[in-house]
């Protein structure tokens, strides 16, 4: 009877373990979406006119929740929150966590996007997971894979949008794929959750860029009320220090289409 | 000497406040510094970034490798035909500038952020045209988002367009012995006395302590 | 993309031109004219600091003005963090400004003609700071506070060293009814009195950022202040704008003495019903210039709730400043004349007898007017759409004192 229990103790034990210590834990994994090749108009100054082209890669369906940024600290100790160096991020990292590991769920809840992390943290992550940040363009294309075709819907939804941006509630984040803002590949939540970082958030053009009271007016090379709330993303994405560890700024990981796994969601023929 | 390490030190602040309102010091941050005050690496040293690269030579290598001397750090891309011969030139201008004895300490990391095609084996060919595959000289590649940390860490941009080409930015940085940021030199065919100056006290500082 | 690459390049070679290396970059401090140019670069930094987000001796709270009690010039330092604060601008209407200090507007800054001012301001917008709880969030000298009655110490002192008659006010006549937000976004400052490198001072800072820059009143009159990241129109219409009045050093006129000092901001909001009780930025709103309230002191009703005081027979000085983001102010008092006005508020701008004065956005003027009898008088953007969104006054003139 004795040795039974402890054989069964050991089995927890080692079951726990293998939970622990299994370095490709299905949970881990996010979902992967395709997201085909194409191109896109920017509000970018440098590329006025000419479509930017992408080509197809894969992208994080949602963005890293707290549970997931957990799971990648118990592997990389040394981006846990005790001993970050202060190159690698400012004083609020993970702050609201309580402890290294704990992100503080009586606080937030589950299945929310982490945030408080700098764009190194974000980078490490997501090379961890053997993809990296989605590019400036990658992510700006997906996004505005919207699949609405009326002016008027568009407008509606784009000023929605800028609302939002002046109102990001960092402190009730929803869960992630709550939003019900969804691109047409199957990409969740670009818009209505969280900002996220971009490999190259501060684009070479940012040097040239005046932030100031006319900027926004020298972006609207689109004219459109999305591209309005586009230069509004833009600006404060590339304002941002790559230290800064903020409420609203969460992020999502690309993979190169080599990299092609069966977490495959959605097949979209090219 | 006293005036050398105080000049010393005013470099490390401001070269450290220069980088577009990044990482920059203040009387206020020291808890951050208390934190790494007993180890050998500062809290804003490079050396933090603990991944490997991969040099010309086929060598892996961590950042880490050449600490305890002044490294010189400057990215650019094999098939860029404009700008960055000019920067390899203008790193070989500050490298070729400094004494002898300099020369021997001294690493220049020439890190390629075109991951895609500048091999090791592509890096070689390159380094045997410039005449650069010479000892201290390392052309360095890695993983792209190791090469994306390192560029973040210096306040190098850089973004790849359809055609393969790169914009980027034209950075030659100085690493003290602790590879921290010690001088940022901005731009193509740009002055290196006060770069050569700054990397001949480092080493010669680091002599003196050893 | 060559040409990219050639027009970036040159235009690094082009910057870099002047700049062979960042210590000579700094311009030296020169004079012009008896004006001081010339600012050392600014700082961006991060900092512990959790105290009190509004510090400097001469900082109210609008319509006050603080009295300039020192002679010739002086040297501030001035902190305004940007904080989140929820905030009622007009009766059931609330919504999370973006502010300078806590309210919209920010605090009123007075100086002097020639003064310097070393201005800190710590991006807050990601914190949790309580303004009108008691001082609990607040270190007074370095030291927790410990209740209101340290702040009232401090002001009955005179040191406010670590906080500002502005708080010390907010606190005592907290009509936006105060609840501290969070809505991390990076801000900047843009000091119109100030002259200087906006891409150097009026540099954008990012949440948990801290920004210090010097910068030297050389014109007198009142000006706008407003936080100069893009979307401007938004930032603006959050709640980001202010004044600094620069006193001129020889005053206005020899002629007679003012009687009374009133800060008057005019400014719009542009918000709609959210989600749940609280108001949010109308982005069509905005866009199509058709501001929800026009107000005075930010507030649809408080220059009514808590008229101006004056005695008939007084002459009472308005510093008036039409912080937009949008709209124009054609400023009028219902039964007064202006007696004199300072176009922008500049002792060698002035003009007499003045009924309504147009005042664009980000534009000012100093009034005098003399207060006629006893009895209520409308301080109104004559412009009536505006007046009926919300932009009047009250003036209550009490009987005429010997």
């Amino acid at each position: 009877m004795r040795s039974q229990t402890n054989i069964f103790a050991f089995t927890i034990i080692t079951f726990v373990m293998m939970m622990l210590f299994t370095p490709e834990k299905a949970s881990s994994q996010s979902v992967r979406v395709l997201v085909p090749a194409g191109s896109f108009h920017s509000v970018l100054p440098e590329v006025e006119g000419e479509p930017i082209q992408v080509d197809s890669f894969f992208m994080d369906e949602t963005a890293i929740t707290n549970e997931q940024y957990a799971e990648f600290l118990r592997e990389n100790p040394e981006w846990r929150r005790s001993n970050i160096p202060p190159i690698f991020t400012y004083d609020g990292y993970l702050k609201t966590w309580k402890s290294d590991l704990e992100p503080d769920y009586e606080e937030v809840g589950e299945n929310r996007p982490v945030t408080r992390v700098s764009w190194y943290a974000a980078n490490a992550y997501c090379s961890e997971q053997g993809g990296r940040l989605p590019t400036l363009n990658e992510w700006e294309y997906s996004a505005q894979l919207l699949g609405i075709e009326d002016e008027a819907e568009m407008n509606r939804f784009s000023s929605k949008l800028i609302s939002w941006y002046s109102g990001i509630d960092a402190n009730n984040l929803p869960e992630v794929g709550s939003t019900g803002i969804e691109t047409t590949t199957g990409v969740k939540d670009q818009f209505g959750l969280v900002m996220e970082w971009v490999a190259d958030f501060k684009p070479i053009i940012a040097d040239e860029i005046s932030l100031d009271c006319g900027t926004v007016g020298r972006m609207q090379t689109l004219n459109s009320v999305y591209s309005y709330a586009a230069s509004i993303r833009y600006i404060t994405r590339m304002s941002f220090n790559p230290k800064i560890t903020t409420g609203m700024v969460g992020f999502r990981c690309a993979y190169d289409e080599s990299d092609r796994s069966d977490q495959t969601k959605h097949e979209v023929t090219l | 000497m006293r005036s050398v390490f105080i000049y010393l030190i005013l470099f490390s602040v401001l070269g450290i406040v220069e980088v577009n309102g990044q990482d920059m010091h203040h009387q206020h941050d020291h808890k951050q510094e208390a934190l790494k005050a007993g180890e050998v690496q500062s809290g804003h040293s490079l050396y933090h970034l603990d991944n490997e690269f991969i040099t010309h030579r086929n060598e892996k290598v961590k950042l880490s490798d050449f600490a305890d001397e002044p490294v010189i750090v400057v990215m650019f891309y094999g098939n860029c035909t404009q700008v960055c011969p000019i920067l390899i030139q203008d790193s070989w201008r500050l490298y070729s500038s400094l004494s002898e004895s300099t020369k021997k300490t001294v690493n220049v990391l020439a890190v390629s952020f075109d991951t895609e095609n500048d091999s090791p084996e592509v890096l070689a060919e390159y380094a045997k045209d410039e005449q650069l595959d010479i000892s201290g000289w390392h052309f360095v590649t890695g993983k792209d988002t190791d090469i994306r940390m390192l560029a973040m860490m210096l306040g190098v941009k850089y973004q790849k367009d359809s055609n393969g080409d790169f914009a980027h930015s034209n950075l030659i940085t100085v690493l003290d012995a602790e590879g921290n940021v010690a001088k940022r030199v901005e731009g193509l065919n740009q002055p290196m006395d006060e770069a050569a100056w700054l990397i001949e006290s480092v080493s010669k500082n680091s002599d003196e302590t050893k | 993309m060559k040409s990219a690459i050639t027009k970036f390049t040159l235009l690094t070679a082009l910057l870099m031109f002047g700049m062979t290396s960042f210590l000579s970059a700094q311009t030296e401090e020169y004079k012009i004219d008896g004006m001081t140019f010339g600012m050392p670069e600014a700082k961006v930094y991060t900092e512990d600091y959790n105290g009190s987000p509004v510090v400097g001796e001469y900082i109210t709270q609008a319509p006050n003005l603080a009295p300039l009690d020192y002679e010739g010039n002086k040297h501030h330092e001035v902190r305004l963090d940007i904080i989140v604060q929820e905030v009622e601008v007009a009766s059931g209407v609330r919504y999370q400004a973006w502010t300078f200090g806590g309210s919209v507007p920010g605090p009123v800054i007075h100086v002097r003609e020639g003064d310097r001012i070393t201005f800190t301001m710590k991006n807050r917008s990601d914190e949790m700071v309580e303004i009108n709880e008691p001082m609990s969030q607040m270190r007074v000298n370095g030291k927790r506070a410990m209740g209101p009655s340290d702040l009232s110490a401090i002001s009955n002192d005179g040191d406010w060293t670590s906080t500002s008659p502005f708080m010390k006010q907010l606190r005592e006549n907290n009509f936006q009814k105060n609840k501290a937000g969070i809505m991390p976004m990076p801000h900047s400052m843009d000091f119109h009195a100030g002259t200087v490198a906006k891409d150097d001072k009026w540099r954008t800072v990012g949440p948990g950022e801290t920004i210090t820059f010097d910068w030297v009143a050389n014109y007198p009159g009142t000006y706008i202040y407003h936080c100069g990241t893009p979307s401007v129109l938004m930032h603006t219409a959050m709640g980001q704008h202010g004044v600094v009045v620069v006193s001129p050093k020889d005053g206005y006129t020899e002629d007679y003495e003012v009687d009374r000092e009133y800060v008057i901001v005019q400014s719009e909001y542009y918000l709609t019903k959210g989600d749940g009780d609280l108001y949010q930025f109308d982005f069509d709103a905005a866009y199509n210039n058709d501001p929800s309230h026009v107000v005075f002191n930010g507030h649809q009703t408080i220059l009514h709730d808590q008229p101006l005081k004056a005695n008939a027979g007084e002459r009472v000085r308005f510093h008036f400043s039409n912080n937009g983001p949008s709209g124009t102010s054609s400023f009028h008092v219902i039964g007064g004349i202006f007696d004199r006005v300072w176009l922008e508020g500049h002792p060698a701008n002035e003009m007499r007898g003045m009924q309504t004065v147009l005042i664009g956005a980000s534009g000012s003027a100093t009034l005098d007017m003399i207060v006629p009898e006893e009895g209520k008088y409308i301080l109104i953007d004559h412009e009536f759409v505006d007046a009926e969104k919300g932009a009047t006054g009250t003036l209550k003139a009490g009987p005429r004192k010997k």
